[in-house]
């Protein structure tokens, strides 16, 4: 399972492709902090899920990878069968 | 960001994924500051980095304090602080040799004296080379957390039992009443902080309190400290000298912190009432500890890079 920060970030990445962490942060409705998001993102990059490269501004820019996507589906897979196991 | 600030960043974060997470928060407080119309925005934008850089710390403090080396290093600081006690206990071994003749006496002299000798140990910086900086975030928070601990609750337990046993030695196995309530020195720090707190009248327990979180932050400080002289002189200075230079630098402040306890405690035996200037002379060397390793992390490195053409 993906922790939750984890997940607002590759759903946030995989909605709009590329991001920089402040857009993330303002993005996330609150459920992203400034400072903390960086260290949740080199986690992330350390795992494979996002990879990173430097923007037209020179910031960094984050953006989702094959993995990452992959990972993201099976977890929204595994929630929806949960959510009709517990219905039924 | 100011010299001091960055130098403790690269301090306590060598690590490129944790100064990845500083750049770009600060790089993040730059974009807003700029932007910023008003002082009263511009001041918003100060709070909401100083708040976010404390949580960056604060992740990776936490990320560093359960990784396998952090509890190698602190876990190899204890082995040697118990190893080098008689170091620090020889100098007063006819005073403290009677302590032993008491079951708790072990604990208390074991505890106390390990506890002192676990600053300069890890002042030392065990694992670290001059070519490999180590994380010390982890190593920082696990120090002052273990002798939050000793120093909180397990010495002074132990200081109260060892009382009480002598009292029942003394007085013939009949020893019970007011003489055994805890002194300040005695209680555990929740009822010290409370009775500090309640009986704002009474000034030994508050200043008991003072001089407790002095000794609680004495090995962090001399931690930082000896990592802070380390970075300053790694590519100047033979590494086992700067290694030695911690380990005295921690090795002074104890003793000063130690002898001002002891001033203050003899005053209060004495009868000489409660000094607030030994109490500032115990937390003197903490105070210069600090200043000096903020002095030494204000030097950045310089990297210097040859064009060729």
């Amino acid at each position: 399972m993906l922790p939750k920060s984890e997940r607002v970030i590759l759903s946030l990445l995989v909605a709009s492709g590329a991001c920089y962490g402040l857009e993330l942060v303002n993005a996330s409705g609150g459920a992203l902090k400034r400072g903390g998001i960086y260290v949740t993102l080199g986690r992330m990059e350390e795992k494979g899920l996002v990879r990173s490269g430097t923007g037209e501004t020179g910031r960094r820019v984050y953006r989702p990878t094959a993995l990452g996507e992959r990972a993201l589906s099976a977890v929204l897979v595994f929630e929806g069968r949960l959510k009709l196991g517990a219905r039924a | 960001m100011t010299n001091w600030m960055a130098g403790f960043a690269d301090l306590l974060m060598p690590d490129p994924a944790a100064r990845m997470a500083i750049d770009e928060t600060i790089q993040d407080y730059r974009d807003e500051r700029a932007q910023a119309s008003s002082a009263g925005a511009r001041l918003w934008s100060d709070v909401q980095c100083v708040v976010a850089l404390g949580r960056v710390l604060m992740l990776t403090a936490v990320r560093d304090l359960v990784a396998r080396d952090t509890w190698r290093v602190v876990a190899s600081c204890l082995v040697l602080s118990v190893a080098v006690m008689p170091v620090f206990v020889l100098p007063t071994w006819t005073a403290r040799q009677v302590v032993l003749t008491f079951p708790s006496g072990t604990a208390f002299f074991v505890l106390t004296f390990a506890t002192l000798a676990f600053g300069p140990i890890a002042a030392l910086g065990l694992f670290e080379r001059a070519d490999r900086p180590v994380r010390i975030a982890g190593p920082l928070v696990a120090s002052a957390l273990l002798t939050l601990v000793v120093m909180g609750w397990l010495i002074p337990a132990a200081g109260q039992s060892l009382r009480v046993e002598q009292w029942v030695d003394v007085a013939g196995g009949r020893a019970i009443g007011s003489n055994l309530l805890p002194g300040p020195r005695e209680l555990d720090l929740p009822s010290l902080i409370r009775r500090s707190w309640n009986d704002s009248w009474n000034l030994a327990f508050s200043q008991a309190l003072v001089l407790r979180v002095a000794f609680i932050l004495v090995a962090p400080t001399g931690l930082l400290l000896g990592a802070a002289i380390r970075r300053r002189w790694r590519d100047r200075v033979n590494w086992r000298v700067l290694q030695l230079s911690g380990f005295v630098a921690a090795i002074a402040i104890i003793v000063s912190v130690g002898l001002g306890h002891d001033a203050w405690s003899m005053n209060f035996v004495r009868g000489r009432g409660l000094s607030l200037e030994l109490v500032g002379l115990v937390w003197l060397p903490i105070f210069v500890a600090w200043m000096a390793t903020i002095a030494l992390v204000r030097w950045r490195q310089t990297k210097i890079f040859v064009e060729t053409s």
